[in-house]
């Protein structure tokens, strides 16, 4: 196992270090020049030169991806082109939003996909199985900024239960997690509801059923533990989706996280942003993958990292 | 026509009068809060780098400038009481108010003038106003690091500077109401010239910023209009989608939104208790084509001229986009084209352009690709422009590119044919020429790679002519070759249009860049 997972991240640092030097030439292959979007509609050549010069980007390419990694090894990723924030402070406040953002949608795909799956497959071909089935479909073709919109508009304009998005309270966070939460929620029903089916037809299950067990100890011990592989890949999976999928909604609801942070610091070629938030994300995705991968033997016994 | 703009123009002034008179009729009420969303974060609040409308609009709120605008974009003095300019031209004093405090309660002085000037010009400030100051004495050799100080700023007595500039410069006063060149105090600022926090004399005082999120500020008690301001508090709401700003102002949220696309005014038009509330006033910036000369078929003045004559502007600014324009006949914002006072270029007619380009060589017209930065309204006047010009034989792609880009391909004058928003800040005919056609813009905002010498030195003899009404005739002068020449077909004036809600009272919309100011803005409940 310690030898599987040290042998894993050996392998993690020429994938993130690979990931950053592609983003940082992509980043410098774009046609744009951050100077001259700071500046505006007001060109004047001194001050650009000026913020050149004292931004490094006159250096070489890689003088400045040298400076960036030896910077990035000391966790300095120096100060955005466009707020003069550093750029630490606006991750980390960025990631603390998208973070609890994503894990009130993550619990509530769970919460809500995994049961929903599980009904689906134990009513099968009933109309319980056939409303669920619609509903996720919807779930997963409509888009999340219509759901979003949707959303504010009946429960926040109309109604008036929720606030017009923004921050603060427990309440600004529910619209948001509902509309990033529905679309994982379906697929897990989906995924479950397919993964059940099958196992509910197994020879053990049916053994269990024979002991007198109780539905609900079928369900739980013999029949969804034995689903739950495909499962778990899904909801790994789903973190790196939802953190991107976060730009759209992190924009309606007015949420400061940090994919609205990495639009705007893409279309500003704010490097300095960009760069760390591809860093970041690199070790984000490396690092779920990896946990997937471990959980799997913990749910599955007979799977061995030897 | 002549009737929808008679109306129009009696709806403006009405509404002037609404905003300037609605003050003085009613007894103005204090307190209440004044929320204002922005689609975005103002990034950063150093008023010395206020580049966006969005950051100059709240710079404006908490710093003042020895110059200010009014609401017809004229320049007024502000922290200046009183000022002479020598006879030719150079020196510039200025006599500062007393009784300035900031918002430390310390007073401010003609020492914090040049601390301020010279933090602006200071490299290590990394300021985006960084130029505003170029044509004062000594400004290079202070930013080269080749002297302490700028020797061209002089303080007298605690309440008096003189500036000297190198050479005349007939907008000096405009660039010294601009939020660029605001007064700061320097506790704001660190040892490295870097912003710590807002220290101005502006009628509100910073109280709290959380980036990406609001921006709190309080009423000013010891501001030096007395009485002024009424309002107690501004939230400015950041990164607020434009379709939740709506729902905020139908619902009462906000009393106050500025519409930035054709949706949004529509959906406030559809409903008739809303409908009353727009406000469209002249704004700062005007829509052109650009048509570059190194590239055939624009390398033909008839093919420009063509193009001139073939666009339909009113029903482009009043259908089209709509509303959101008013059809542009001059290569100015709107303002200053009444103020210096131009003729109209150009009218629809179709058949001289077709006769037009026919005597180019392209009777059956011909293809080309018309670049336009993402964003609803350009979008919609390119589809309008191609509309125009299908009319005459010319088959126009639409090519629409994101704002870097877009920025990256028209400043390398990589672009044929492309539209742009021609923006002013102070409101001045230099800033138009000078920046966006004068020949050594290129590369750069010179986008059409305009090029004529004769037009080059009456823009520059312009720049050093102080009395006004000799300038604005060497503008004219200007504008005639310059239209004649087409590097540009101008299409419309963008308004700058907002929804006021009724009880919100005494607020100012001006055609420059600050585009609003609350100083006089109170609530009536």
């Amino acid at each position: 196992m310690q030898r599987y997972v040290i042998k894993r991240l050996l392998i993690a640092v020429p994938t993130i270090i690979g990931i950053t030097l592609a983003a940082f030439i992509l980043m410098y292959i774009l046609p744009g020049d951050p100077v001259a979007i700071l500046m505006g509609d007001v060109l004047d050549m001194r001050t650009m030169e000026m913020l050149r010069e004292q931004l490094g980007l006159n250096d070489p390419l890689y003088v400045q991806y040298y400076r960036f990694i030896s910077n990035a090894l000391r966790r300095d990723f120096g100060k955005s082109y466009q707020t003069k924030r550093l750029v630490n402070d606006i991750i980390s406040s960025a990631l603390a939003y998208t973070g609890k953002l994503t894990l009130a949608a993550y619990i509530i795909s769970i919460v809500v996909g995994i049961p929903a799956g599980v009904f689906a497959a134990v009513k099968h071909n009933s109309w319980g199985d056939t409303g669920t089935m619609v509903l996720s479909m919807l779930g997963i073709c409509l888009p999340p900024f219509v759901v979003a919109l949707l959303l504010l508009y009946v429960f926040a304009f109309r109604l008036a239960w929720f606030p017009l998005g923004g921050t603060g309270s427990f309440a600004h966070m529910i619209l948001p997690a509902v509309t990033l939460g529905i679309r994982p929620a379906a697929m897990l029903a989906r995924i479950t509801r397919s993964g059940m089916l099958e196992v509910l037809r197994q020879d053990y299950v049916r053994t269990a059923r024979a002991k007198g067990l109780s539905q609900r100890v079928v369900l739980t011990r013999h029949a969804l533990k034995n689903c739950l592989i495909p499962v778990i890949t899904v909801m790994g999976g789903q973190i790196g989706g939802l953190l991107s999928g976060s730009v759209v909604v992190e924009s309606i609801f007015s949420w400061p996280g940090i994919g609205k942070v990495s639009v705007e610091a893409i279309l500003a070629r704010d490097f300095p942003v960009v760069q760390a938030v591809v860093l970041l994300s690199a070790l984000v995705v490396v690092g779920i993958n990896l946990l997937v991968d471990l959980s799997y033997a913990f749910v599955d016994p007979r799977i061995r990292y030897e | 026509m002549l009737r929808r703009k008679l109306f129009l123009v009696v709806v403006s002034v009405l509404l002037i009068g609404l905003f300037t008179l609605g003050a003085q009729a009613q007894t103005p009420k204090y307190g209440g809060t004044f929320d204002y969303a922005l689609d975005r974060d103002v990034g950063s609040i150093d008023p010395h780098s206020a580049h966006s409308v969005q950051r100059i609009n709240v710079g404006l709120m908490m710093f003042d400038q020895l110059f200010t605008f009014d609401t017809t974009g004229q320049v007024v003095p502000n922290l200046v009481e009183s000022y002479e300019i020598s006879p030719d031209g150079l020196v510039y004093t200025f006599h500062l108010r007393k009784g300035v405090k900031f918002h430390t309660g310390r007073e401010m002085t003609a020492q914090d003038v040049k601390f301020s000037f010279e933090r602006l010009s200071d490299p290590r400030t990394q300021a985006l106003g960084y130029a505003e100051l170029n044509s004062v004495l000594g400004k290079q050799e202070f930013s080269n690091g080749e002297a302490a100080e700028i020797t061209g700023i002089r303080v007298i007595d605690d309440y008096t500077v003189e500036i000297e500039l190198v050479a005349p410069d007939a907008t000096f006063t405009r660039k010294l109401a601009k939020v660029y060149t605001s007064i700061v105090g320097y506790e704001g600022i660190g040892e490295n010239m870097e912003f710590i926090t807002p220290v101005g004399t502006g009628s509100f005082k910073y109280v709290e910023y959380v980036p990406n999120q609001h921006l709190i500020l309080e009423r000013n008690p010891d501001y030096w209009q007395e009485g002024l301001p009424y309002l107690d508090q501004v939230v400015v709401h950041m990164n607020v989608d434009p379709s939740v700003q709506l729902m905020r102002y139908q619902s009462g949220q906000l009393l106050y939104m500025e519409i930035a696309s054709p949706v949004q005014k529509l959906t406030l038009e559809a409903d008739p208790r809303l409908r009353d509330e727009i406000v469209a006033m002249p704004g700062p910036s005007v829509q052109v084509l650009t048509m570059n000369a190194n590239f055939p078929p624009f390398d033909k003045k008839e093919v420009r001229h063509a193009i001139n004559w073939a666009i339909n502007r009113e029903r482009l600014a009043y259908n089209v986009v709509g509303g959101m324009g008013e059809p542009a006949y001059a290569p100015f914002p709107e303002d200053i084209t009444k103020r210096i006072g131009l003729p109209e270029w150009y009218g629809y007619d179709v058949e001289k352009a077709k006769a037009l380009l026919a005597e180019a060589g392209y009777p059956d017209g011909f293809k080309t690709e018309l670049v336009v930065v993402a964003n609803e309204i350009q979008r919609l006047a390119s589809e309008g422009v191609q509309a125009d010009l299908a009319e005459i034989g010319i088959e126009v792609e639409v090519r629409v590119v994101e704002s870097a880009t877009y920025t990256a391909m028209m400043n390398e004058g990589r672009v044929p044919f492309g539209n742009m928003n021609v923006g002013s800040q102070m409101s001045d005919p230099d800033e138009v020429f000078m920046d966006f056609l004068h020949s050594s813009r290129t590369p750069g905002l010179n986008r059409a790679a305009y090029k004529n010498p004769e037009f080059d030195a009456l823009v520059e003899k312009a720049r050093q002519t102080v009395d006004d009404q000799e300038r604005f005739e060497l503008y004219r002068q200007a504008a005639e070759i310059m239209m004649e020449d087409s590097p540009w077909a101008v299409l419309y004036y963008l308004k700058s249009v907002a929804a006021v809600k009724p009880e919100l009272k005494g607020i100012e919309i001006m055609p420059t860049r600050p585009s609003l100011r609350i100083t006089k803005a109170w609530i009536d409940r």
